[in-house]
């Protein structure tokens, strides 16, 4: 888990790994054990220049070749040594100090051997020009002899013993000495000079070299050397606790991460022990899903044998939905058709209670009375009429009865047109309904069982009024329309062609004619009424709502057919010339020619 | 002798050209016989069997917007309507009920006849009207002469 940490345990390895690294490299820095090395080596120089030195001092050293060695090295130690200390920026003034002793000493040492050149070189023809000069003046000069004889003495006791009472006798006879060269012989002269000048010179450079070898012995670097060691060491130490700490602290850090790695990899191992049972439970599981698919598959293909089964089942159930749906519009048509109904009934209802008012007040009674007034009085029936005050009345009564009678009979007779009116337009209504709810949709209709079907539901009503039905050439072909509702209006329109023909009692009646043109997409049916002409207004009267000509039961005005007609996606049309005539056309959805009837 | 009470104003607001022609059938009959044929009649028999009729004036709006403007106009002229004849369900615009509410605030002594070919009305509808719904009646259809006449001598009351 990484819960609260805020590196990834894994990243545990590469950091323990980078502080071993670390570690490894934290180490003391380079140049110490050199630099105290090469302060050791100073020492020994230190110590040797001083050995060469007392030996020169002494005398016993034949030569100072090995010190001005040991100052060369010595110098080329410390310059190391410098370096070292300047960048590790440490006793750079202990440095400093050394340096200059060993410049001290490299000057005396330089200043011994000039002095010392002079000294070895007047040391050497001092002797020889000594013994020259002695034999070339012989003893014909004796003091002079006597006196170069004292200053040979006096030199070479000096060169064993220097001393300043020597220095003043080499000096003083010298001098004297030169004074007196001057009375010599040329050759001897010169001999006299060069001695006088390298006995001089002896007495300068003696205590010259003896100065020099003691400054060289007196500039000691050993407590510089020392120095500069103790400020090395000391630096040396403090780097070396820090290093200690460092280390310290970078083992804890390394201790830390190995314990990081050691529980990430504890963790890790667990987690692959975890995985590794995962794997197998998935394994396991996977096997387990295996077998359910299987046995799911095996389901499916029960399931889609069933889901076949049930979508036949819900096609079926869509089927009856929909006869249902058309059912609920039906219903619907049902609704206005009741609604308008009630409306009807209302009018019917109102006219009926019109018409018993009416019959009411007839004055049949009052009738029947005056009657029996002149029945009573009819053997004195003029006098009754001319002078009896109640028979006079009698004739005024019954002229005002009469016309009182003939008002309300007229009154009647409308009520009673107006109520047959009513009673046909609810049959229409109530036919429209059994229309709708008989209607059997399209299908395919031979021509001649569609006039079959009318003519019978006619047949009777026309033979009733004694009028001819006449049917045209009938097509033998099939049409696909709604035959049910085809031949329902049909048998309305010949209906009203029926009453039209009847309303002329005068004039002899030709017949209804049925005709039919079978066209492209349409029929075309004409319903031809002989010899009757109707006017506009009658023609109006047919079409309106209120109009009625058939009695109770009949499919209703014209304006029902028309409404029948638009239904069927046609129209109904009427014209009345030399006869009246109805067009019915509505569309059909193919023609089909029917087979011969085998004979 | 006195004179005769005023007629009773009778509005009919119905989409139906029949309603219409039913009420007058009703209340605008003229059942009365000629003067001088009832006056003969009763010097003969000793009495009349005409039966007075109501009299009325009535008017027709075939919509709830007609209806509330003749009511406005009649309120106006001082001789409101004491009945008013109305459809619960017209064709468009508003309902039965809504165009009741607007003629109880226009006329406060006008009795409302809700005519229904329903059979019957949610009351529901009638909770907001308060003290109003007393003037309110229900008519179903078909309606009897009898009933028309009744509400109406009810309205002259």
């Amino acid at each position: 888990m990484t819960r609260g940490w805020n590196v990834p345990p894994w990243a545990a390895a590469p950091a323990a790994v980078a502080v071993a690294l670390a570690i490894s490299s934290v180490s003391e820095t380079a140049g110490w054990s050199e630099a105290e090395a090469r302060l050791q080596r100073l020492l020994e120089l230190d110590t040797r220049i001083d050995r060469e030195i007392l030996e020169l001092r002494l005398g016993a050293a034949k030569d100072y070749d090995a010190l001005v060695a040991a100052l060369a090295e010595s110098r080329s130690e410390l310059g190391r040594v410098a370096d070292f200390a300047a960048a590790e920026d440490v006793a750079r003034a202990e440095v400093e100090l050394a340096d200059r002793v060993l410049g001290r000493r490299g000057a005396a040492v330089e200043s011994f051997q000039a002095a010392n050149a002079i000294l070895r070189n007047s040391s050497a023809y001092f002797p020889s020009a000594a013994h020259a000069l002695s034999a070339r003046i012989g003893d014909a000069h004796p003091v002079t002899r006597e006196r170069i004889s004292a200053l040979f003495q006096y030199t070479l006791e000096m060169q064993l013993e220097p001393s300043d009472a020597l220095g003043l006798s080499v000096d003083r006879t010298a001098r004297a000495l030169a004074d007196e060269c001057a009375s010599l012989a040329d050759a001897s002269r010169a001999d006299c000079e060069a001695m006088t000048r390298h006995a001089l010179a002896i007495l300068a450079s003696e205590p010259r070299v003896s100065a020099a070898l003691e400054e060289a012995a007196r500039a000691r670097g050993f407590s510089a050397y020392r120095a500069i060691h103790g400020r090395l060491a000391t630096a040396r130490a403090a780097e070396t606790t820090a290093l200690v700490r460092a280390r310290a602290v970078l083992g804890a850090v390394a201790v830390s991460l190995a314990g990081i790695v050691a529980v990430t990899l504890a963790k890790l191992h667990r987690r692959t022990s975890d995985l590794t049972d995962h794997v197998a439970a998935l394994v396991e599981k996977r096997r387990e899903l295996s077998d359910e698919r299987h046995a799911v598959m095996a389901l499916n293909a029960t399931l889609e044998a069933r889901v076949n089964e049930r979508t036949e089942e819900v096609r079926e159930a869509h089927a009856r939905l929909v006869l249902v749906a058309r059912k609920a519009g039906m219903a619907e048509v049902a609704t206005e058709v009741l609604h308008t109904i009630g409306n009807k009934l209302n009018s019917l209802n109102v006219s009926v209670d019109s018409l018993r008012v009416r019959a009411g007040a007839l004055r049949v009674s009052r009738v029947a009375a005056a009657a029996r007034l002149l029945r009573e009085n009819a053997a004195t029936i003029g006098d009754y009429l001319a002078s009896d005050p109640r028979g006079k009345l009698i004739p005024g009564f019954l002229e005002g009865v009469g016309a009182d009678l003939e008002a309300r009979e007229a009154g009647i007779l409308a009520e009673t047109a107006a109520l047959k009116r009513l009673v046909s337009d609810v049959g229409g209504l109530v036919a429209v309904q059994r229309t709708h709810l008989g209607g059997g949709g399209e299908q395919l209709e031979p021509i001649e069982f569609l006039v079959d079907e009318v003519h019978s539901a006619v047949r009777e009503r026309f033979a009733a009024e004694g009028v001819l039905l006449a049917l045209g050439d009938v097509p033998r072909v099939a049409v696909s329309v709604d035959g049910g509702r085809v031949a329902h209006l049909l048998a309305n329109i010949l209906r009203h062609a029926l009453g039209t023909a009847g309303r002329d009692q005068s004039a002899p009646v030709g017949g209804v004619t049925l005709g039919l043109a079978v066209r492209d997409h349409e029929l075309a049916w004409t319903v031809e009424t002989g010899r009757l002409r109707l006017s506009q207004q009658e023609l109006a009267d047919a079409f309106s709502m209120e109009a009625g000509a058939e009695p109770a039961g009949s499919p209703g005005s014209l304006h029902m057919c028309a409404f029948l007609a638009q239904e069927l996606r046609g129209s109904l049309a009427v014209t009345s010339d030399a006869h009246t005539r109805f067009v019915l056309t509505h569309p059909h959805s193919g023609v089909q020619p029917v087979p011969e009837r085998p004979v | 002798m006195s004179p005769p009470p005023p007629p009773v104003r009778v509005i009919v607001i119905d989409d139906n050209d029949a309603i219409h022609q039913d009420f007058r059938k009703i209340l605008c009959a003229a059942n009365r016989p000629a003067a001088e044929l009832e006056a003969a009649e009763v010097a003969l028999f000793g009495d009349s069997p005409s039966t007075p009729g109501e009299a009325c004036v009535l008017e027709h709006a075939r919509d709830g917007a007609a209806g509330i403007e003749a009511a406005r106009r009649a309120q106006e002229s001082g001789e409101p309507f004491d009945v008013a004849f109305l459809d619960m369900w017209m064709p468009g615009g508003a309902t039965g009920v809504e165009v009741a509410r607007t003629l109880c605030e226009l006329c406060p002594q006008m009795a409302i006849v809700f005519c229904s070919a329903n059979g019957a009305i949610d009351r529901r509808d009638f909770a907001s009207f308060g003290p109003a719904r007393y003037r309110m009646s229900f008519l179903a259809k078909p309606f009897e002469r009898l009933d028309v006449l009744n509400i109406v001598q009810r309205a002259r009351r």
